[in-house]
């Protein structure tokens, strides 16, 4: 930098330095065959019927075994530790959904805990959250978290509506919760965002 | 504690502290570092000088502020201040708020990202508020009284620089609030028939704290005619129970009514205390289950208890009477005002340490 701190030459930063932390994502399964399947509910407008109907279509398409059904209290603030236990059991989870500032927020934290806990998750964003939904993955240290997304908004679309939005995301989903790791989290980090977007700009980047 | 040791790149601009006030204002709202409004600029000389404000580490943190989880360090929080306007010996107000609000109940997380139109609400307690001038009385909540704008700029200021809460990136509001330019005010005791919010919340009456309250926009309660408490406290139960706010929606979280103090003492000359207060707006506020299901709002699991057993239950606002936060602050008159909250959200007071 052109300038050090005993110069007195410069106006200060009024920027927050976050400490540096970098978490990788869980390793993901090798199959959906025969697994138990956690699906995290957290009380958005239509997130149960999304996370039932792609759960069928797991089950259906993809021999996925077993469901395990989890709902908040409400989508803020992050899910209670036994509830984060309970799905820590599955061997995947389906994390649905951030359509909104504060519940993508929290729909991230859950993400980001379950996927530090070594559980492969798909966390889902609405589109018009999702820049969000990895602006918060970064500053949570994990930069790669997956995130599947669904067309803004969700509340207000009728349930066969929604059908069809989980029938459009089965895909992703079992793409993020299957493969390789490391291909993944190369795919998935500033997917949706560039520098411009992020919350750290050079300032704020600790050296630490 | 975590004592951060950031490097100059972090401490420091690129914008040099010679450039005239013109200028070095339109690099910094360049940086979007500001609220829109000039802001004073933070020379090293004038951060100094409002580090002098209270006795700790600078480099002391206390606490990451979501949604970037920047450290708010007792630095980045003097810079902030500076730029807000602040006086030095407003620091402590700011540090205790800061330790509010990264208080888990607090959810700063989803207070600063959220859609929802909401802002921290400042309440001070105390002898802070008569020794920093913290305005009580006439257009508390309005312009005219430094301490309260500038602390309350501060603390936006800091949410936007140190927390990430820049509008349409971290801060996500669909149209935000006036009110989060500034919201900070003292309870006004001396017109208080009741105890000071500090002292109902355990604190001693000769202690000075900061309540913070995830509050959206006050709004006004009119009684101009009624001779008793209960014409007066039907009026606050109306007005809050509006179906369109987040308490409303979620059937849970805080209330807060500053009470106007014409409106205290009508109400006080019956008897009635802050409890009573508290059991009648929980009686009284809120709205019947068929009134819900009309806008299909049916997350009635997630709500505040109430009898399953009626054909039509009255839903309350919240979970609990202690739910309504209540204090007294204003001028002569005969109005209140309303702050619904985001919801998920719990007000947090904390002791100002003013040295």
């Amino acid at each position: 930098m052109p300038h050090d701190q005993s110069d007195g030459g410069f106006l200060m930063s009024p920027l927050g330095v976050r400490l540096a932390e970098r978490a990788p994502i869980a390793l993901r399964l090798k199959t959906l065959r025969g697994a138990r399947i956690g699906l995290l509910d957290n009380t958005k407008k239509n997130a149960d019927r999304l996370l039932a109907a792609v759960g069928a279509i797991l089950i259906r398409d993809h021999g996925v075994a077993e469901l395990i059904s989890r709902r908040k209290i409400s989508s803020s603030p992050a899910a209670p530790d036994e509830m984060i236990d309970d799905l820590a059991r599955c061997d995947a989870v389906i994390n649905a959904y951030g359509d909104c500032g504060s519940c993508t927020s929290w729909c991230v934290h859950d993400g980001v805990t379950l996927e530090k806990r070594g559980v492969p998750t798909a966390t889902v964003n609405s589109d018009a959250f999702v820049v969000l939904g990895q602006q918060e993955a970064v500053a949570l240290g994990v930069p790669g978290l997956p995130i599947v997304t669904v067309p803004h908004p969700m509340g207000d679309v009728s349930a066969e509506e929604v059908e069809r939005r989980a029938a459009a995301m089965a895909a992703q989903v079992v793409h993020v919760l299957t493969g390789d790791a490391d291909t993944l989290e190369t795919e998935y980090t500033d997917r949706f965002i560039d520098e411009s977007d992020k919350f750290t700009r050079s300032e704020m980047m600790c050296a630490i | 504690m975590t004592t951060m040791t950031p490097d100059s790149a972090e401490r420091f601009l690129t914008i040099p502290a010679t450039l005239d006030f013109e200028e070095a204002n339109e690099e910094l709202y360049r940086l979007g570092v500001t609220d829109g409004l000039p802001v004073v600029p933070p020379t090293p000389d004038r951060v100094a000088r409002m580090l002098d404000g209270l006795r700790r580490d600078p480099a002391e943190s206390l606490g990451a502020l979501g949604p970037a989880y920047g450290q708010a360090t007792i630095e980045k929080i003097a810079v902030n201040a500076v730029m807000a306007g602040c006086r030095p010996e407003y620091l402590p107000v700011l540090a205790a708020a800061v330790e509010a609000m990264v208080e888990y109940e607090f959810n700063l997380y989803g207070i600063n990202a959220t859609t929802h139109p909401v802002t921290p609400m400042l309440v001070i307690n105390g002898p802070a508020a008569e020794r920093l001038r913290v305005n009580s009385g006439y257009n508390c909540m309005g312009q005219g009284w430094r301490a309260n704008a500038t602390i309350g700029r501060a603390i936006r200021l800091i949410l936007v620089n140190i927390a990430g809460g820049t509008p349409g990136k971290g801060d996500r509001a669909t149209h935000g609030t006036p009110a989060k330019f500034s919201f900070c005010l003292a309870e006004n005791e001396l017109a208080s028939p009741w105890l000071p919010l500090h002292v109902r919340r355990g604190f001693a009456p000769d202690m000075s704290t900061v309540t913070v309250h995830g509050s959206e926009s006050p709004h006004e309660i009119n009684n101009h005619t009624s001779e008793d408490g209960e014409g007066i406290l039907r009026t606050f139960a109306d007005t809050i129970s509006t179906i369109g706010h987040n308490n409303s929606y979620l059937g849970r979280g805080e209330v807060a009514i500053c009470i106007g103090p014409e409106h205290a003492q009508t109400i006080a000359r019956d008897g009635p205390g802050i409890q009573d207060i508290q059991d009648y707006l929980f009686r009284n506020a809120g709205n019947r289950r068929s009134e819900l299901l009309a806008i299909a709002r049916d997350n009635f699991d997630a709500m505040a208890p109430f009898d399953r057993s009626e054909e039509d239950p009255f839903v309350p606002l919240v979970e609990k009477p202690e739910d309504y936060l209540l204090f007294v602050a204003g001028g002569v008159g005969k109005h209140s005002m309303a702050m619904p909250s985001f919801g998920l959200t719990r007000s947090v007071t904390k002791a100002i340490d003013l040295g």
